[in-house]
Order: C-alpha cells, then sequence, then structure tokens
C-alpha cells in the first residue's frame, strides 16, 4: 500500500515539477515554432469597441499576443460568473482557427473547455458591428461563461483586425 | 615617412572614434532595454486593479427579484421575492470559497414570544385573554444557501466540502432569474425537487476523461428531516441540521453534443425521519433533457421520491412526482417567449385512508424581455387545474430580475 502511494505521489510531483506552463504548450502547438510576444496598444477608439463587447471596459492599455505568418495567437481574460477564465484563441486571416480554454476558475459550467463546445468557433469571423458571423450553441447551466468565452472571441478577431492599423507609426 | 605617420596617426584616430561610437551605440542600447524595462513596470503597474491585492481575489456578485401576482382564489401580492449576494475568493489557483447569502420575502422580523395578559376582570382567565406574539410574524427569511471551499484538486476534478447545493435538476444550482422562464420556479423543481436545495457535507465532481462531454456528481451531505413525508419542510438548510443519517447522490451529465444537456440523479436516505432506529429510506429519482438549436429551446424534466414505511396518516405520500415539458423561442436577442405543462402530485400512493385524486396540472405561457443580457422582466400567465375545485390559481404574474 505504501508503495503504491509513493508511486502515485512521485508521478504527481514529476508531471508537477516537469510541466511547461499551459501557456508555453498552447502556443508551441499551435505556432508551431518559438515566437516573441508582440504588442498592440489600445487606442481610445479601440478601447471603446472592446467596452461594448465586454459590457465593461477594458483593463489594460495593451494586448499581447504572438504572430507566426498570418496566424495570430490572443490569450485573453474573462470572468464567467466569479472567476477569470483564461482562452486563447488562435486567428488566422480573419477567421477563428481554434479555441481553447487554458485556465477554468469557475465552480460551474467546465464543459465550456471541451471540444464539442469550443469547436463551433471554428471559421467564425466578425461582423461589421462586431459580432460573430454564426450562433454559437450554449451548454445549459454555464451560460455565464458560454457568454465569456463568445465575448473573448469577438475580441481576439476585433484585435487582429486592427494589429496593423494601430501598430502603424 | 611624414605620409606613414599621418596615416598612422589618422588610422590611430578612426579607430579611437569607432571604438568611442560603438561604446556610445552599446550605451544607448542598454539604456533604451532600461527605459523599455521602466515602461513595462509602469504599464503593467498601471493596468492592474487599483484595489489591493486581497480585494482583487475577493469576487462579489448577486441577484434579485421582484414580483407581483394577481391570480384569483389568492391574495393580489407583491413580493421582494429574492436578493442575494455572493461573495468568492480564490486563495489559491486550485483553492476557492464560494458563498450565498439570501434575503427573502424582503423582511425579517424579529421572534417575538413574549405574552400579555388582559384581564377582563371577572377574576376568571380565559384564553382569549391572552395574547402571545409570534415566533413567524413576517415570512421573510435569512439564509446561507451556499458556504463551501472548491478544491480543483487535479485537472478537471474538484471536491467542495460545506454547505452545497444539491446538483439536481435545471434550477437547483442555477436560478438566477435571466436563465429560466416564469415569475416563479416551475411547480415540479419546487414541490418534487425543493429547489433551492442546499445541505452540508462533501461532493465530488468532474468531467469524466475519455468521454467528451460526460460529468459526474457524488454526494455524502446532511438530508432532509421529515416525520410526515413533507419534502419541502423538510429542508434543514444547514441549521443545526440533524445528521443522523446521511444522505448520498449520485448524478451523471452528457452534454456531448452542442445544445444538449442530458442528465440522471439518484439521491438516497437512509431514514428521512433522522429518528434513531427508524427505517423511513427515501430515494429520489430525476432525469432531464434539453436542446437549443438556432433560437428555440426544449427540455423536459421527470422527478419521483419514494419513501418507505409511513405511518398510516401520510402512506398516500409514500410516492410523490411530476413532470414538466418547457418549449421556448426567441425572435430576438432581448425576446424570448414560451409556453410548459407541468404536472405533479405530492400524494401519488392511495392509502386505505385517502385515496382521493390529488394530482394538480398547470399551464404557464409568457415572455421574457431581456433590458440587458442579465436584467429581464417577466409575464407569466397561469392555468391551473387542481383536484379541488373553486381553488385553481388562475391569472398572471410580473417579474423583474437581475445578476451581476
Amino acid at each position: 500500500m505504501l508503495r503504491f502511494l509513493y508511486i502515485v505521489f512521485g508521478f504527481l510531483l514529476t508531471s508537477y515539477s516537469f510541466a511547461n506552463s499551459p501557456l508555453d504548450d498552447f502556443l508551441q502547438k499551435k505556432l508551431q515554432q518559438p515566437v516573441e510576444p508582440k504588442i498592440l496598444w489600445l487606442n481610445q477608439t479601440l478601447k471603446k469597441r472592446a467596452e461594448t463587447i465586454l459590457d465593461h471596459p477594458y483593463q489594460g492599455l495593451r494586448v499581447r499576443y504572438w504572430q507566426s505568418g498570418q496566424r495570430t495567437a490572443w490569450v485573453l481574460d474573462e470572468i464567467g460568473k466569479e472567476q477569470p477564465i483564461t482562452t486563447g484563441i488562435i486567428v488566422e486571416n480573419g477567421k477563428i482557427l481554434s479555441v481553447d480554454v487554458l485556465a477554468y476558475r469557475e465552480s460551474r459550467g467546465a464543459e465550456v473547455q471541451q471540444s464539442f463546445f469550443t469547436r463551433q468557433f471554428q471559421g467564425v469571423t466578425l461582423t461589421s458591428n462586431d459580432k460573430l458571423s454564426k450562433k454559437i450553441d450554449g451548454i445549459t447551466g454555464a451560460t455565464l461563461s458560454v457568454w465569456a468565452l463568445q465575448k473573448v472571441a469577438r475580441l481576439a478577431l476585433m484585435f487582429d483586425a486592427e494589429k496593423e492599423n494601430v501598430n502603424k507609426p | 615617412m611624414l605620409k606613414k605617420s599621418l596615416l598612422a596617426t589618422l588610422l590611430s584616430a578612426a579607430s579611437t572614434i569607432t571604438v568611442a561610437a560603438d561604446m556610445d551605440i552599446s550605451t544607448l542600447q542598454a539604456q533604451l532595454k532600461a527605459q523599455q524595462l521602466q515602461i513595462d513596470a509602469l504599464v503593467a503597474a498601471s493596468e492592474k486593479p487599483s484595489l489591493s491585492t486581497i480585494s482583487s481575489r475577493t469576487s462579489i456578485g448577486g441577484y434579485g427579484e421582484a414580483h407581483y401576482y394577481n391570480y384569483e382564489n389568492a391574495a393580489q401580492q407583491y413580493d421582494a421575492y429574492r436578493f442575494v449576494l455572493y461573495v468568492g475568493h480564490k486563495f489559491s489557483d486550485i483553492v476557492r470559497m464560494h458563498s450565498e447569502l439570501e434575503i427573502e420575502h424582503g423582511l425579517v422580523a424579529d421572534t417575538d414570544t413574549t405574552c400579555t395578559v388582559k384581564d377582563t376582570g371577572d377574576g376568571i382567565l380565559q384564553p382569549s385573554e391572552v395574547v402571545c406574539g409570534s415566533a413567524s410574524t413576517k415570512p421573510g427569511e435569512v439564509e446561507l444557501e451556499q458556504m463551501f471551499i472548491e478544491w480543483n484538486y487535479y485537472g478537471k476534478q474538484t471536491v467542495s466540502i460545506g454547505q452545497i447545493l444539491v446538483p439536481i435538476g435545471f434550477l437547483n444550482e442555477t436560478h438566477e432569474p435571466e436563465t429560466f422562464y416564469g415569475a416563479k420556479r416551475n411547480p415540479i423543481e419546487s414541490a418534487i425537487i425543493p429547489t433551492t436545495w442546499w445541505e452540508g457535507g462533501i461532493k465530488a465532481n468532474g468531467l469524466v476523461a475519455g468521454v467528451e462531454g460526460l460529468s459526474y456528481n457524488a454526494l455524502i451531505t446532511t438530508g432532509l428531516k421529515t416525520k410526515d413525508a413533507n419534502i419541502r419542510s423538510g429542508r434543514q438548510k444547514g441549521a443545526r441540521a440533524v445528521a443522523e443519517d446521511m444522505a448520498y447522490t449520485l448524478g451523471i451529465n452528457y452534454q456531448g453534443i452542442a445544445g444538449l444537456t442530458t442528465g440522471v440523479t439518484y439521491h438516497l436516505q437512509k431514514d428521512i425521519n433522522q429518528g434513531q432506529g427508524q427505517t423511513n429510506e427515501a430515494t429520489l429519482i430525476e432525469a432531464h433533457i434539453g436542446y437549443s438549436w438556432q433560437n428555440f429551446s426544449t427540455r423536459a424534466l421527470y422527478a419521483k421520491w419514494d419513501i418507505n414505511d409511513l405511518a398510516a396518516a401520510n402512506a398516500h405520500k409514500a410516492k410523490q412526482e411530476g413532470f414538466y415539458v418547457e418549449t421556448s423561442y426567441k425572435p430576438i436577442e432581448k425576446l424570448g417567449v414560451f409556453a410548459r405543462f407541468s404536472s405533479w402530485d405530492n400524494e401519488a400512493a392511495n392509502s386505505a385512508t385517502n385515496k382521493a385524486d390529488s394530482k394538480k396540472e398547470q399551464w404557464n405561457y409568457g415572455v421574457n424581455y431581456y433590458l440587458a443580457p442579465r436584467v429581464v422582466l417577466k409575464l407569466d400567465i397561469q392555468e391551473q387545474s387542481l383536484p379541488s375545485a373553486g381553488l385553481d390559481e388562475d391569472g398572471f404574474a410580473l417579474a423583474v430580475g437581475y445578476s451581476f
């Protein structure tokens, strides 16, 4: 019995000690090469659009993102009911390639992390009024988490579309 | 010779200038780097919430709803139905506290049990001459609906310890007013599943690895305490709750297809009477299914209690069951319409002393109008069909609700 416990704790310790952070794993998997982060500074117009999408002001003056060719990676936080959900969104040529929940901290609604839900975002674009081009089916009992993911998906598409304009000298 | 010496001098000077220039560039680069670090630090500081680190780990939320009822065979009423505040705190990335404090019906009065004697002077004290206060002079309650520590001990697996909502049906865990149709909650998730239902104990829940959308709940908690099988009034609400016999709950949910939710729950209490040596074993089974597609949604729920060895006077309550079916449509984002049929019976077992028909039926129709995504105005039209004539509460209710 004691030996079994040693093995279990040893395994847990090993997995904690050597695991990459979820962010590193996400970037490595999605961009497939090490990329230095870039900064998108938010001007008044972008901050206003972000506030409209989120229903509250965006906390921050800038957004960090990663770019490899036409593909960009955005890691954004938004509160579901009580705690921030950290989500990684990959955008290419104005379309969402993938949505991944990197850290989920809410007490309910964990299903939003699963691919049956997140794959609905694939291929979705941003409409002219900053909405998603496709209706995302919700999850009963996880409405707030679903809304949070929809909001960060809209933000990522908006930031991606504006990154060249804003960063121009 | 002069030329050579001049050339040497020039080369030496050029070399000195180059070294100096190199030094200047490297110095500038270092300064730029230092300034960039300073800018980053300043921006990072200004981006942090202005509150302290402790308060930024603490979250506050809540919800509230107020109703107006206009039903036949019932008093017309306004009621500050619920006012709820959540406080949550993140102790670490894997340890969190959740709590929910609620005031129901707007007013909680002091208990008044004093008595006064008004002797009319005939020398004989009559019962009518003694006037005592009531222990429940007002309808309100202050309740601690949730207070638990949640430990996300591994991956998507969590243990919660403390005062926990029983994970059953659609509404018991998620009942913010904008998440359901109708002013009051449906009668099945009120009379059969005694929503809002919380117990003290421990819950393990999480996603099942390898099967997308499959999740489980397993609980060992306190249970109901009722000697006459009155489910709703049997809730002990964590107030020095008698725990002679614990309750065991196991639930499986599947949501692996976008828009679909299904679940079954089994709840067992070895003695719902909570008396030593008693054997009023009670089981509750519940099953639900819901599906949303585009702007249409539909949901259905069935729940049934079986309670053993009740005294003869309560034998007709040995079986209590009910179901509802609801469909809704949102023609625009801000507006939803619904219709629901409910049928339930808290006295579904006929006994020697009670064979009367006791099944109740109810239709509800109405509208939810969303002023904002989390602020709702509701119209709820109700038609009842009760077993006793002249008691149907037909009419309508209006409601306003919010959450944040």
